[in-house]
């Protein structure tokens, strides 16, 4: 029983208990603040020095830094810390970076790759044959949950297995000595060498990242872990509960002598935030969107866009009703105006009208490619002439991947065409979905395909073939038996050869025949600097949006 | 009271344990497969492949039925261990253990402030029942509180950052309770929720303004400081820390734009990245802190209140004084 006497004391005891609480919870020592880009650092000698410190930013929440996911945000920046085979530059030149040397045998089967004897890790040690192999071959294995290995290691002997978590090693790659690497391929592939080009395959020393049991290393990267890396730059701090990453100078790294001293990135995910610390010179480097309040804050130079090759629209899905009426996907496109997409999507005018052509700005851009027209009559003939001429016929079309404001400004302009023209009012928009199949399938789903090599071929492969991503799901399951034979005897023609690029139009055609995409964007691939602010030097990025040659970027405040 | 207090401690276990089957159901049921959103939130061409998402299943041992890998949980939950991330692979130990602090000391700052503040404003305007005072007090935090926090957090860090340059830096990220960067996103925390103490106190002492023994205390002569202190204070303050006890509960679990806009490391943000990725043993564990924090924060509550009303003690212990 508490007592008249005894209730002040408890009370004043609950009161210091509560105090008590807070102090300690707050007294959690804070992380020191990163530092500006230009601040200024006292050396050893207490000679003064502009620190090179470049802070960038990624717009989500990152928790996994491993070099071995090949997706998620984060992977932008994997050329600051990871070395690729090789790499390709913002005009589609292959080069030299981990492997100096490639060589095809005569039916182009089997690929020789030799390891540059100056590639070493951030140990010191030399990138060697084996760390190779036993790389692709993790990343191959469904336990390392690589994003996108088919992109690169398909068609290599063994891959499949793997793939299925049915082998753990693939015969077709092996180390013929400490700087020899051997693929062997199941059909002949001119362009094999160049798919290697990307930071996403890059090697990791396999003592470090793969344990006992043939598996990744659970946070092999994260600096308490001491990691070791091949990139320019190494894992310094890692506080993944704040979103706050820190790479410093690899006094290893082999080509140059990196230019930054440190690299940070911070998850920021509200993107006026972003806007206003780029505005404030809190960071050197972002992706804000490209409105009104940001041009005014950062300049339109700052938005200047450079073309990219790629497709980006609402793929409709072949496969469920009504989108696999011909005529009905016929009627929906002639519905929509491309020229108001392309004034929605782009408030200040820069970039192009979105074509739908999947081999824009590649080498193998087809002069002669006609975009399907704004012609709203045609589209109620095309309508008329569907299944769907009733329109109480028309089941609900879910348009998915509508995740972002401005998706969903162009989807309900998309939208009110279709109601006012054809009386169609069941869609349902959501960034999200069910299924790929069935009942909660979407009819039309928003997404994209990037290029990673700038060939014609490969970009087809990689989109409009029937084992793409962008087939497989994102269209439901397209899979036009002539478009993959073009696609597939184009990519075992040579690099020069004019009838790779030939008959890739041939499959483009054909594709653009069967009316399977609204197509939507400016064709911008980010802008031009890769999101950097002026006094950001030397930032360039590849068709992939991987950053180039990053030991080369520096920072240099203008007067 | 000792024995009151274990007992009810004890009833906390097949509480948490059965809210724990209870969210686990739902999240392995219902709630989507993290390993499909995984590759579904990934953008462009990904390889997202059927046979592949089953081996990635089997490989992290998703594939097993419900009751086996429920059970295998729960044996690491009694053994402290919360388990590992799907999506990160990290240890949700690590996880709330970082994140988990940092949204106790802002809910606890927020109720502190909040009720320093609200509490003299609400006697002020109860004080001052329909005048001047009293509807500046009420309108002005009911006009603060009605901005949403994704509204006045972002707007603040524009204004006070690049439109008047107050702040030199954004506030954004965490340094601590006690650094600079704590003050907006606590300013936008404590002025959200002002407005429910204000009319709570304020709507308590209307209430015991016309008791007798107010007016007693009054027609004795006692001083108005003393009557408001000594007479008023105590029933008034009774509901109104049941208000900031569940404030302080809502807060901790769920202050998740605040955390987001200002990029604050706390369970808030923790929980909608997580719940966005069906991160079973990440919800799972967020939502048994959630729960243990409203049984202990309710035991509090009940703790606190023979302090205020004598007769919630005699309730308790079941004996009369």
């Amino acid at each position: 029983m508490l007592s008249k006497r005894k209730v002040p004391k408890l009370w004043v005891i609950l009161m210091a208990l509560m105090a008590l609480a807070l102090v300690v919870s707050a007294c959690a020592a804070p992380a020191a603040p990163a530092a500006d880009s230009g601040e200024m650092a006292a050396d050893a000698g207490d000679e003064m020095m502009e620190e090179q410190h470049f802070r960038a930013t990624i717009p989500f929440f990152a928790q996994d830094w491993s070099p071995l996911r090949g997706g998620g945000w984060n992977m932008h920046y994997l050329a600051f810390w990871n070395a690729g085979p090789m790499y390709i530059d913002e005009h589609g030149e292959l080069h030299a970076y981990v492997f100096n040397e490639w060589t095809p045998n005569e039916d182009m089967t089997q690929w020789t790759f030799k390891i540059d004897p100056d590639a070493v890790y951030s140990d010191g040690s030399a990138i060697t044959a084996h760390d190779v192999v036993a790389t692709w071959n993790l990343i191959a294995h469904p336990a390392t949950t690589h994003q996108r290995v088919t992109l690169f290691l398909t068609g290599v002997v063994g891959f499949e297995d793997v793939f299925n978590g049915e082998a753990m090693t693939m015969p077709g790659v092996v180390a013929l000595d400490d700087s020899t690497v051997q693929v062997t391929l199941e059909g002949p592939d001119p362009l094999f060498h160049k798919k290697l080009a990307t930071n996403l395959i890059g090697p990791v020393k396999a003592s470090v990242a793969i344990g006992e049991d043939g598996f990744e290393v659970a946070e092999w990267w994260h600096p308490k872990n001491n990691p070791v890396t091949s990139g320019p730059y190494m894992p310094d701090e890692m506080d993944l509960n704040k979103g706050v990453v820190t790479f410093v100078k690899n006094p290893n790294f082999w080509v140059a002598e990196p230019m930054l001293d440190r690299f940070t990135v911070t998850s920021i995910e509200d993107t006026t935030i972003v806007t206003t610390m780029l505005a404030n010179d809190e960071l050197d480097q972002g992706w804000p969107p490209n409105d009104a309040t940001s041009q005014a804050l950062l300049g339109a130079d700052y938005f200047e866009c450079a073309e990219a090759p790629g497709i980006g629209g609402f793929f409709l899905n072949p496969t469920i009703e009504p989108t696999n009426d011909i005529n009905f996907r016929k009627a929906l496109i002639l519905a929509v105006d491309r020229e108001q997409i392309f004034n929605l999507s782009s408030p200040d005018g820069s970039g192009w009208v979105p074509s739908g052509e999947p081999l824009r700005a590649l080498p193998g851009a087809d002069p002669d490619f006609v975009p399907h027209p704004f012609d709203p009559e045609a589209a109620q003939e095309a309508m008329a002439a569907s299944g769907y001429a009733d329109v109480s016929d028309v089941p609900k079309m879910i348009m998915a991947g509508v995740s972002s404001p401005g998706t969903e400004v162009l989807a309900q302009y998309m939208a009110e065409q279709w109601r006012q023209l054809f009386g169609i009012e069941a869609i349902e928009m959501s960034p999200q979905f069910d299924s790929w199949e069935g009942p909660g399938a979407p009819a039309l789903f928003r997404d994209g395909a990037g290029v990673r090599v700038p060939d014609a071929a490969l970009m087809l492969l990689g989109s409009l073939h029937s084992s793409s991503n962008l087939a497989r799901n994102i269209m439901g399951g397209y899979h036009d038996p002539e478009v993959d034979a073009l696609i597939e005897e184009a990519v075992t023609k040579g690099a020069d050869d004019p009838e790779r690029i030939e008959l890739a139009r041939q499959a483009q055609r054909l594709f653009h025949e069967q009316w399977m995409v609204i197509p939507i964007g400016t064709g911008c691939g980010g802008s031009a600097r890769g999101g950097a602010m002026p006094w950001v030097h030397g930032t360039r990025r590849n068709a992939d949006a991987q950053f180039i040659e990053p030991w080369k970027i520096y920072i240099e405040h203008m007067e | 009271m000792g024995q009151y207090i274990l007992r009810r401690i004890l009833y906390w276990i097949p509480a948490l344990l059965l809210l724990a089957l209870s969210v686990y159901a739902m999240a392995f049921f219902g709630a989507g497969d993290p390993i499909k959103l995984m590759f579904l939130r990934e953008e462009g061409d990904v390889t997202y492949d059927a046979q592949r998402l089953d081996a990635i299943r089997r490989e992290k041992g998703l594939d097993r039925p419900f009751l086996v890998q429920f059970g295998e949980y729960t044996w690491h939950l009694v053994q402290g261990d919360l388990g590992m991330s799907v999506i990160s692979g990290r240890s949700v130990n690590d996880m709330i253990g970082a994140t988990a602090p940092v949204s106790f000391q802002i809910g606890l700052a927020t109720v502190i402030l909040v009720a320093l503040i609200g509490i003299p404003l609400g006697i002020i305007a109860g004080l001052n029942h329909n005048n001047w005072v009293d509807n500046s007090i009420l309108g002005s935090a009911l006009f603060i509180s009605g901005i949403p926090s994704y509204v006045v957090g972002p707007m603040l860090m524009v204004f006070l950052v690049l439109g008047l340059g107050i702040m030199k830096t954004t506030p954004y990220g965490w340094e601590g309770l006690f650094s600079k960067k704590a003050i907006l996103p606590m300013f936008v925390m404590v002025f959200g929720s002002i407005a429910i103490i204000i009319r709570q106190t304020r709507s308590g002492v209307l209430e015991v303004l016309s008791e007798d023994y107010v007016r007693t205390a009054r027609a004795k002569g006692v001083p108005e400081f003393m009557v408001i202190v000594r007479h008023m204070l105590r029933p008034v303050l009774t509901p109104v820390v049941t208000v900031l006890g569940q404030m302080l509960i809502g807060i901790v679990n769920g202050a998740i734009i605040v955390e987001k806009i200002f990029g604050i490391p706390g369970l808030g943000r923790l929980t909608i990245d997580f719940t966005y990725g069906v991160d079973y043993p990440v919800i799972v564990a967020i939502t048994l802190i959630g729960a243990f924090l409203v049984m202990a924060l309710n035991l509090l509550v009940d703790i606190t209140y023979p302090l205020l009303d004598p007769r919630a003690a005699q309730a308790m212990t079941g004996v009369e004084e």
